[in-house]
């Protein structure tokens, strides 16, 4: 009996482990057009779709996989305004409340702006540099804001 | 070291380490390996004839439901309650087998104790097949896979899966009494043995009916995650990528003409139905003859919700729909229930539609075929359940779906498992991998054969109600429980 129960154990310990691995989907799926790595927690909210894509490569994705320049590094909101209308993306300053279109948001320490990317009910979609498209419950207040006037992405 | 194992179960300790191996061997059998099925009550049984209690003898069989539910882990992903739910409820039949086992053990005949378990867990199969919340869990089902065992599988276009479920079982009983019978029984346990391995030549001799008209269909799996969908819902940028993926390899599939273009279950959650600029980049061009077999959502003028498949032709023509009739508790509780399993009338045929679960319940294919159905599609999203066995586990059970009808069986699931089965239960293509987008081209033939099941149902739970009752009138009267 003692023999036994060693092995059923050892089978009961073998199929927790297996489904731990399996079940923890974080397998990345190669799909037609890219891979898609599983989403994942962070403290400010859950990454939805993780990418290593920066922000120009993000922009450039949405406006239909164009290939844009690199973006400023660690530059100032006008800065980075000028390099939207160097690429040709219609962007102006934005003040008073936060528009519910596209923006980048400037929030202070922050190495890059974050891409606004619309409302998932209550919840925030915004794009992280190098994260990838987060899932965020409550966004800080930013310190400035740039409005995408030409980036409203349709789902087709 | 000799085992004496007449006296096997005597010790309480005994009777739950039994209990416990059963429960394990179900488990196993349900999901990893389906040939363990054979023997995977006897270690219950073994432990039952001991049993000095109507109470502990439903716990044991109650652990053995338990244990073996539980390796159906796969549907985790779905809501733990889903998994707790459902280890209940094959705890459940486990009780109930258990406990008319204790009741009805011990009679006049050597032949019909051998037939008691194989009788016992028909009957308890049976009922989760019948009720509004019913989940089966058949024995056919976990030897579907198992290609040396087909010859016995075919028996399911006469008795459906079912019948074949009671063979197992009866083994089952041979081994017990084989192991620890008397002379009388063990003759009986040889004899029922023989006659099983007689009916497999039987089954080796059903031939399906003449070849129908063939037919081209190509499967379209997508190959995404269930994480992708959300990301879809809440990014029109991922949706984007999600319509894409479908849209290229739809292209690429009306591109070779085939007479059915087949999605997977809810494949774009996107209003495609209502929304012109995606009819024109999904479906069938102008003037094609392929037929879209659609899985959507679907939303009526009142607002509700439908899990479907969706028969679209050229010319922008929604010529059929199926909406899902059997839907999953609880995850699914946003949909509205079709109203009966009805085949979908085409151009190219006939087709009876089953939407993910409704694989597993041998009733929906089968009124779809007696309703029509010249071939079925099973039309799945398993993505949730990861790279976890039970992908195979519901493959499994549409094997049997495809034998206890005769019908070919086109399977495409969103992430996988998507392939083609023949009316004799054998796969005729390679199948897609998990998560891999592609398409699964594959021949296949219109057939009108109506099986004896199709057309009698479940007309074998009447011969085991039989054998059960003549157990019961055959009790020994030594044999009155505790």
């Amino acid at each position: 009996m003692i023999g036994l129960w060693v092995i059923m154990l050892i089978w009961i310990s073998f199929v927790v482990y297996r489904a731990s691995v399996e079940l923890r989907n974080n397998q990345v799926v190669r799909g037609l057009f890219r891979d898609y790595h599983p989403p994942y927690k962070r403290a400010d909210g859950w990454v939805i779709d993780p990418s290593q894509r920066n922000l120009a490569e993000e922009l450039g994705r949405r406006l239909g996989n164009r290939s844009l320049k690199p973006a400023p590094n660690n530059a100032t909101p006008e800065a980075w305004l000028a390099w939207l209308r160097q690429e040709g993306i219609d962007a102006r300053l934005h003040s008073g409340t936060a528009p519910q279109s596209p923006h980048l948001r400037f929030t202070k320490g922050a190495l890059a702006p974050e891409l606004w990317i619309g409302r998932y009910g209550v919840d925030f979609i915004v794009f992280v540099d190098r994260v990838g498209v987060m899932q965020r419950s409550a966004l800080s207040k930013p310190t400035t804001v740039i409005e995408l006037l030409g980036l409203q992405v349709t789902p087709w | 070291m000799v085992i004496d194992l007449q006296s096997i179960g005597i010790q309480a300790r005994e009777r739950w380490t039994l209990a416990t191996l059963a429960g394990l061997f179900n488990g196993i059998g349900f999901v990893f390996w389906g040939p363990i099925s054979l023997v995977a009550n006897v270690p219950l049984l073994l432990a039952l004839r001991h049993s000095p209690s109507a109470i502990e003898t439903a716990f044991l069989g109650g652990l053995v439901g338990l244990l073996g539910g539980v390796h159906i882990y796969g549907i985790v992903n779905y809501g733990w309650f889903l998994l707790v739910g459902f280890s209940l409820y094959t705890a459940s039949q486990m009780v109930i087998y258990a406990s008319l086992f204790r009741v009805l053990n011990g009679t006049r005949s050597a032949v019909l104790d051998v037939l008691l378990p194989a009788g016992l867990w028909t009957l308890s199969e049976w009922i989760r097949t019948v009720g509004p919340v019913c989940m089966p869990a058949s024995y056919a089902g976990n030897i579907a896979d198992v290609e040396m065992l087909h010859p016995w599988l075919s028996l399911a276009a006469l008795t459906g899966g079912l019948g074949v479920s009671t063979l197992v079982a009866a083994i089952q009983g041979c081994v017990l009494y084989g192991l620890i019978g008397t002379t009388a029984q063990r003759r009986a346990a040889l004899g029922i043995f023989v006659v099983i391995l007689g009916l497999g030549i039987v089954g080796h001799a059903i031939e399906p009916a003449q070849p129908g008209e063939r037919i081209n269909v190509i499967g379209v799996q997508g190959g995404l995650a269930n994480s992708q969908y959300h990301a879809a819902a809440a990014d029109p940028a991922a949706m984007r990528e999600v319509i894409r993926t479908y849209e290229s390899l739809t292209q690429d599939a009306y591109a070779e003409s085939p007479e059915f273009v087949i999605w997977p279950e809810t494949a774009i959650r996107a209003p495609v139905l209502t929304t012109p600029q995606l009819r024109a980049r999904l479906f069938p061009p102008d003037g094609h003859s392929s037929v879209l077999l659609a899985g959507l959502i679907e939303t009526d003028l009142k607002g509700r919700r439908y899990n479907v498949m969706s028969a679209i032709e050229a010319g922008d023509k929604l010529v059929a729909r199926y909406p899902k009739v059997r839907l999953v508790p609880g995850t699914e509780s946003h949909f509205t229930p079709g109203p009966e399993f009805k085949p979908m009338k085409t151009s190219h045929g006939s087709v009876g539609a089953l939407i993910c679960l409704e694989s597993v319940y041998p009733d929906a294919a089968r009124k779809s075929v007696a309703n029509g159905a010249e071939l079925l599609v099973v039309a799945s999203n398993d993505a949730g359940f990861g790279w976890s066995p039970i992908s195979q586990h519901m493959l499994n059970r549409a094997i049997v779906r495809a034998v206890e009808t005769r019908r070919w069986l086109v399977r495409v699931g969103q992430a996988g498992i998507s392939t083609v089965i023949t009316p004799v239960g054998e796969m005729s293509v390679q199948p897609l991998a998990l998560f891999t987008p592609g398409l699964l081209k594959a021949e296949v033939e219109r057939r009108t054969e109506r099986t004896l099941f199709v057309r009698w149902g479940d007309w074998w739970i009447g011969i085991i109600l039989v054998l059960l009752v003549t157990t019961a009138f055959a009790r020994r009267r030594d044999s009155v429980p505790d």
